[in-house]
């Protein structure tokens, strides 16, 4: 890993980091198992269909190779 | 050259070029419902979010809010295992169906029967619960069961409904492979997704 | 037992059955499964309801400028009338202009021609996609003819003020906006299966996916991304509508429930929806590009990817509408990073296509005049994102007319230039004449720059501080800035000649179809398969023992060592 790669990993994990925004008054009152469910199903909602996406997708190419190789005359 | 070209195209065809018939990577039918069954887990997918969110906002003795019935979860459970033994059937039914559409109706008929028992004994809890006082209006917890199980339930119904008019066309031997396998696949997904909104709503 | 053969022909109609019985006018034109017809009437209706969505800015433009006149043609606009026509501009053009159009009308009209098929593989599901989404047009135009009007709670419908009548004033417009809105999904949800299933299946003999049109490819991702991004849309709905009818209060804080909940739901679904619009449109764009600068697409993988690439994140960034809305602050971090992220491959998109043109020998025609005014006005809307997509920033910037001139600066090539290229484009093919170039050209510039006179104050506005849905400045000491009127009035009369200009597009559509020149089969020697058809198509596209067997890929122009510059993909060689 160079010194450009830590420099990204640590800038990234700092994200993670942040105090509470004071621009906002909700965020206050919001309990933290409420905004925990908030990133947790943000989380399931995102990677969700992209699963399912990518499952039919690796189905299909799957088929495809089959087909091919099944091919009349190949 | 042109000619040895199209040679080589010709080992990747997805249709045999002489007829016009299709050779059909996925079956229509069974790609067609798997898609529409992609976009319904969504749906479901959002619900139990939506729940998950607003049962985490609320105090930890407020959910289940105290004065409120207590789902029964023994009742429900046993009815899961009839909803399951439906699934059941209906693959047992799809196994059959290679032997001649005629034996597969057996099966179909038990796992239809299985699935309209659930169906009815969740209804059975349903008029129990409002009768105790929990109803769509009473909490956040009550129009959550109401909601994800109801509209589980809407799904159970249009499925039996459009199960039923296919196993008088496969009696008939109308209907081909591929729609009663598409036919199964919904079935599947709405006695899957089941235990799954059982886990979350009732555990 | 049942012959499992028999779905191998699961359509309505083969070409088999080619012999032109005459029907009579409302089988052929209201109940035909022909993926033409359906196309068409999707064009229409969305042609219509363009016009129904596009009087409303007039009226509600007006109102800003000359607060409180009597606008004509319309009256004097109440603030509940006012915030019905916002939010009904908006919704009508993202779900019954720009969808039904870009992906339905073209989708519909398109595929099958550029895949070498005779129609859909569901043609009676494709009926029944487009009845369902014209009841949901007459619902709602109805919701404005219901006592209290249209709903008025902007068209991200955002709770309490959706959820509850005594806020909005709206019980049956509210209401009826929602069942709309699920109807339409309804609609798309079968079409987009209907796409997906067909560009799958139905493809000529030899086409790989590599040969396959990028306008077949943008819908069909485009409709994936429909299909997984509604279901939570649909549960929001759901919800929301038992919360303005059965008294539930799953989005009312008072009562336990979480107003926020509906931001998650809607935008999860919206961010993923303004790509679903986009790729087709830049599908459209590629298409034309190609065609009119005489070369290959450059980088027809890379563009593909960059497309799949984009419909990924695009499921990531959608917490960048709600920074201030009180969402978890590490959320909106994680957001701003996906967001700037998502403008890499738009942006590369946008310079393939540059690529494309360059070095080519490009013709100005109308339809390419109008691609490549989306490419620049495109760009301006992907750039102006990004200070939105900066968390930090956006605390300023959010609900200004700086955010509204960014999405129209999106939208607009989108919906309406992306159209329009279409329309130009495949007008021959579809009605059988050529459109005229020099009206084509007139309306073109008039829209081109007036569009920019209506956004480019508004982005001035916005960064001066002004809010989005406020009925009258002058209602407000703080808001009230005598001194900006003037740029509002400049935004009102470019929208008013804007609209004008649409008329000559109108004269030039129907004129043309009736009375233009006769098109050949090929008018812009095209190389995909629609070219290689009748113009118009005839009833299951080619005859049935001419059905086209394909030998290349979609894009061969200039083509080295061959008398004429474009290589069709059906020629063997
Ligand atoms: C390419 C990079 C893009 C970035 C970085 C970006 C960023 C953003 C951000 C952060 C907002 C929220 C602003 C706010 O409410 O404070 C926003 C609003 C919006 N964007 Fe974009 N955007 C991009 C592309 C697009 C595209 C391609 C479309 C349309 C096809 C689009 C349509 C919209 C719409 C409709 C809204 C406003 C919704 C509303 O509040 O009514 N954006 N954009
Ligand atoms: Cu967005």
């Amino acid at each position: 890993m160079s010194r450009v790669h830590a420099v990204w990993a640590v800038a990234l994990a700092g994200l993670t980091l942040p105090g509470v925004a004071e621009a906002c008054a909700v965020c206050f009152s919001a309990t933290e198992s409420n905004r925990g469910a908030f990133i947790g199903t943000t989380v399931f909602l995102t990677i969700l269909p992209l699963l399912m996406i990518g499952s039919v997708a690796f189905y299909v190419y799957r088929r495809v190779k089959e087909m091919e190789a099944t091919e009349p005359g190949a | 050259m042109a000619g040895t070209m199209s040679e080589k195209r010709d080992l990747r065809l997805i249709h045999p070029a002489p007829t016009r018939e299709q050779r059909q990577i996925v079956p229509n039918e069974v790609l067609g419902m798997i898609l529409f069954i992609g976009a319904e887990v969504m749906l479901f997918a959002g619900l139990i979010s939506a729940y998950a969110v607003v049962r985490a906002g609320m105090p930890a003795d407020a959910w289940p809010p105290p004065g409120q019935p207590r789902l029964p979860i023994a009742f429900t459970g046993f009815n899961t295992l009839l909803l399951l033994a439906s699934g059941g059937a209906m693959w047992f039914g799809g196994r059959k169906f290679a032997e001649g559409a005629d034996k597969a109706v057996p099966p179909v008929l038990a796992s239809l029967g299985l699935g309209a028992a659930f169906v009815a004994l969740q209804g059975y809890e349903w008029a129990n619960l409002l009768g105790e006082g929990l109803s769509m209006q009473s909490s956040p917890y009550g129009s959550f069961f109401y909601l994800i199980v109801g509209t589980h339930a809407v799904h159970a119904v249009a499925a039996l409904l459009v199960l039923s008019v296919a196993t008088l066309r496969l009696r008939a031997g109308e209907l081909t492979e591929h729609a009663f396998t598409a036919l199964r696949a919904f079935w599947y997904f709405v006695v899957l997704i089941w235990p799954f909104l059982y886990w979350q709503v009732y555990l | 037992m049942s012959e499992p053969a028999s779905t191998h022909h699961a359509h309505g109609h083969g070409a088999h059955d080619d012999h032109h019985h005459e029907e009579n006018f409302f089988l052929k034109y209201f109940w035909s499964t022909d993926h033409k017809v359906i196309g068409m009437q999707y064009l229409l209706t969305g042609m219509f309801m363009a016009l129904f969505g596009g009087f409303f800015p007039y009226v509600f433009r007006m109102q800003l400028a000359f607060p409180g006149i009597s606008v004509p043609f319309y009256g004097v606009v109440s603030p509940t009338e006012y915030n019905a026509l916002v939010t009904n501009h908006g919704t009508v053009m993202i779900f019954w202009v720009a969808m039904p159009v870009l992906i339905a009308a073209f989708g519909n009209y398109l595929i099958p021609l550029m895949i070498g098929a005779d129609d859909m593989v569901f043609p009676r599901l494709n009926r029944l996609s487009y009845q369902v989404f014209a009841v949901s047009v007459v619902v709602i135009i109805a919701s404005f003819l219901v006592p209290q009007g249209g709903f008025g709670g902007a068209w991200t419908a955002y709770p309490p003020l959706s959820a509850n009548p005594d806020y909005n004033l709206t019980p049956w417009g509210s209401t009826l906006w929602l069942v709309a809105v699920a109807l339409e999904f309804i609609a798309f949800l079968i079409g987009g299966i209907n796409f997906i299933t067909t560009a799958m299946n139905s493809r000529a003999p030899g086409m790989r996916w590599s040969d396959v049109p990028m306008v077949v490819w943008m819908i069909c991702i485009a409709s994936i991304l429909f299909m997984a991004s509604v279901g939570p849309l649909m549960a929001g709905a759901v919800m929301l509508a038992f919360d303005q009818n059965l008294g539930t209060h799953f989005f009312d804080p008072k009562a336990g429930g979480d107003p926020i909940l509906w931001q998650h739901l809607f935008w999860f679904f919206g961010h993923p929806e303004v790509y679903v619009v986009l790729l087709p449109a830049t599908g459209i764009v590629a298409e034309v590009i190609t065609t009119f600068s005489r070369k290959k697409l450059f980088g027809y993988k890379t563009i593909l990817y960059t497309a799949i690439g984009t419909g990924v994140l695009s499921f990531f960034v959608w917490a960048h509408h709600q920074f201030i809305a009180g969402i978890d602050p590490r959320m909106a971090n994680v957001f701003t990073v996906t967001t700037v992220l998502i403008s890499i491959p738009i942006a590369e998109m946008m310079f393939l296509f540059i690529a494309t043109l360059y070095g080519g020998s490009i013709r100005f025609k109308t339809p390419m005049l109008w691609a490549l005014s989306f490419i620049a006005l495109f760009m301006i809307g992907g750039v102006t994102g990004i200070p939105l997509g900066a968390s930090g920033s956006d605390i300023y910037l959010h609900d200004s007319y700086y955010v509204i001139a960014h999405f129209h600066y999106t939208f607009f090539p989108i919906a309406i230039i992306g159209s329009f290229t279409a329309l130009t484009y495949w007008f021959p093919k579809m009605f059988g004449r050529m459109m005229n170039e020099t009206l084509g050209q007139v309306h073109f510039w008039i829209t081109a720059i007036a569009v920019n006179g209506i956004f480019i104050p508004l982005f001035v506005l916005g960064a001066a501080g002004q809010h989005r849905r406020i009925y009258n400045y002058n209602h407000f000491a703080q808001l009230s800035t005598p001194d900006l009127q003037a740029l509002r009035i400049l935004a009102t009369v470019s929208l008013v000649i804007l609209l004008l200009a649409q008329f000559l597009f109108l004269f030039n559509f129907f004129y043309s179809m009736f009375f233009g020149e006769k098109a050949s089969k090929n008018p812009w020697k095209g190389c995909t398969l629609e070219w290689t058809t009748e113009s118009p198509p005839g009833h299951g596209n080619w005859p049935a023992d001419q059905l086209p067997t394909v030998y290349r890929g979609p894009y061969e122009y200039g083509v080295e060592g061959r008398d004429e510059d474009y290589w069709p993909q059906n020629v063997p060689n």
